[in-house]
């Protein structure tokens, strides 16, 4: 005797639902993937940008400013504008921009690798 | 045993709220100094009479004397003093020539100086802004010895 099985209620859309999630996870691996490896390259071009940027800050006559700005108060409300205008002129902008910018990357693709972590683990 | 049953959904707690605001903070930062840079980049290329870009002629001399090229300050070490100017060599190993008037200030841990007290191989901090030729007026002399 031939007996029928009664599938469940749902049971076509619960698959569905699960091929499509699974297939979901899928996308996120290739993009977690694809993240880990923009975090690496930006952590390796971090590295020498910053200690290009210590270089050149111990270089410049930046950090004495600085150092006069945070000594005297006197200083920094008379001469605030000369101070300012000397910082500027003396601020080495590429090498901080080099190190600020792959810095950026570098949290932004860690934000999204933990964004994607996080919906990996929630499966 | 019954009651050992396996969680459903694993979840990873990670609190990204100082990573976002760290990266808002980084991403100001990359915008000023982004804004700065092309400032600086522009006012390179708009003064045709800087040292580096001699070929270049295309301003008029009179306009060219009224946009001073100097710098508003420079730290280093006094390697000559002669009369009222005093040059001052830089980290870089770069002299610049700084003009004593009698409006300077020169200071030594709050004390105030005479022109004469700055000595060579003294480490000085000055402020002040450029003239006409290029030099430093002196404003505040630091001496840092």
């Amino acid at each position: 005797m031939k007996k029928e099985i009664e599938t469940p209620k749902y049971l076509y859309e619960k698959v569905i639902k699960r091929i499509e999630r699974e297939s979901r996870i899928e996308e996120v691996k290739k993009q977690l993937f694809i993240f880990l490896m923009i975090f690496i390259i930006s952590l390796l071009a971090f590295i020498p940008a910053f200690s290009y940027f210590q270089k050149e800050i111990s270089q410049s006559e930046f950090r004495e400013f600085v150092s006069l700005a945070i000594s005297d108060s006197r200083i920094l409300i008379s001469y605030w504008r000369e101070l300012i205008f000397s910082l500027a002129e003396t601020l080495p902008v590429s090498s901080s921009m080099s190190a600020l910018s792959s810095l950026l990357i570098m949290l932004i693709s860690l934000n999204f690798i933990i964004r994607d972590i996080r919906l990996i683990a929630k499966r | 045993m019954e009651n050992q049953e396996k969680p459903k959904n694993r979840k990873i707690e990670i609190d990204t709220k100082w990573l976002k605001i760290g990266i808002a903070i980084v991403a100001v930062l990359v915008i000023l100094f982004g804004i700065f840079s092309v400032g600086v980049i522009v006012g390179r290329f708009r003064r045709p009479f800087l040292p580096e870009r001699p070929e270049n002629t295309m301003m008029p001399a009179g306009r060219r004397n009224m946009m001073p090229e100097g710098r508003h300050g420079v730290a280093g070490i006094i390697s000559k003093i002669e009369g009222n100017s005093i040059w001052v060599k830089n980290n870089d190993g770069q002299e610049k020539e700084v003009l004593v008037t009698d409006k300077t200030e020169i200071d030594h841990l709050g004390e105030s100086l005479k022109i004469s007290d700055p000595k060579a191989d003294d480490h000085v901090i000055i402020m002040g802004s450029p003239n006409q030729d290029n030099k430093v007026e002196a404003k505040l002399i630091r001496v840092m010895r």
